[in-house]
């Protein structure tokens, strides 16, 4: 499958990686992906994110607030920051993907294919992350201000 | 009134609750087996405590043990 992927696509898979190592994840997760668009901005999509407010800061803040308010729903009222997701037993140094980014690289392969594209662009990855029908992210976006609508109209305006 | 709240979530703010309920019992194990260790507690103690066994219970934080050195 990586072989579809452009050089840009590839980086920012190596980088959500590295974001989710740094963070003490055992998974790499879609939010490490959008993170990795902007952390740092590396190409138009991340810089036009970037200049809408979608900002690495903003999004760890959004994540946290989004962490916080779930639990909030279920009674449960913590100042924590959003601790790594549940550790899985660690099976060597490779960090491994959890469903949310195999589904939104799988979902950025669709949108790659739907659209006519040859290779697989961040441009892809960031609508189909965003795409994310259920699960944290429709809340995530709720807390940074926007939508999976809006955020695909500024990535195509990158 | 948790329990009123915990009865009526919609099932995708339910799942939220629940990866976040997850995410944050594992965060505060973590936590609290360190300062457990710190406070003279053994492992046996400890894995007791959770009601795990001894080799799960260092298996799934020895890693905090070596970070911490």
């Amino acid at each position: 499958m990586f072989e579809r992927f452009a050089k840009e696509t590839r980086a920012t898979v190596e980088r959500a990686t590295e974001i989710a190592e740094s963070e003490h994840a055992t998974l790499v997760q879609s939010d490490h992906l959008l993170l990795a668009l902007v952390d740092p901005p590396r190409d138009s999509v991340g810089r036009t994110l970037a200049e809408a407010g979608l900002t690495a800061e903003r999004i760890r803040e959004a994540r946290d607030r989004e962490f916080r308010s779930a639990l909030a729903s279920v009674g449960v009222d913590t100042g924590r920051p959003t601790p790594p997701p549940s550790p899985r037993v660690r099976r060597g140094r490779t960090t491994r993907f959890a469903p949310s980014a195999k589904l939104a690289l799988e979902r950025a392969l669709k949108v790659c294919v739907e659209r006519g594209d040859r290779r697989i662009s961040n441009r892809h990855v960031l609508t189909a992350i965003v795409g994310a029908e259920v699960g944290a992210t429709p809340a995530l976006l709720d807390e940074l201000g926007t939508t999976a609508q809006e955020v695909d109209r500024l990535a195509g305006s990158g | 009134m948790v329990r009123t709240a915990v009865d009526n979530l919609e099932p995708n703010d339910a799942f939220r609750a629940i990866s976040a309920l997850r995410a944050l019992a594992d965060d505060l194990e973590g936590e609290y087996v360190m300062r457990a260790l710190g406070k003279g507690w053994s492992w046996a103690q400890i894995a007791e405590a959770l009601d795990i066994s001894r080799q799960a219970v260092q298996k799934k934080h020895r890693h905090r043990i070596n970070a911490a050195k």
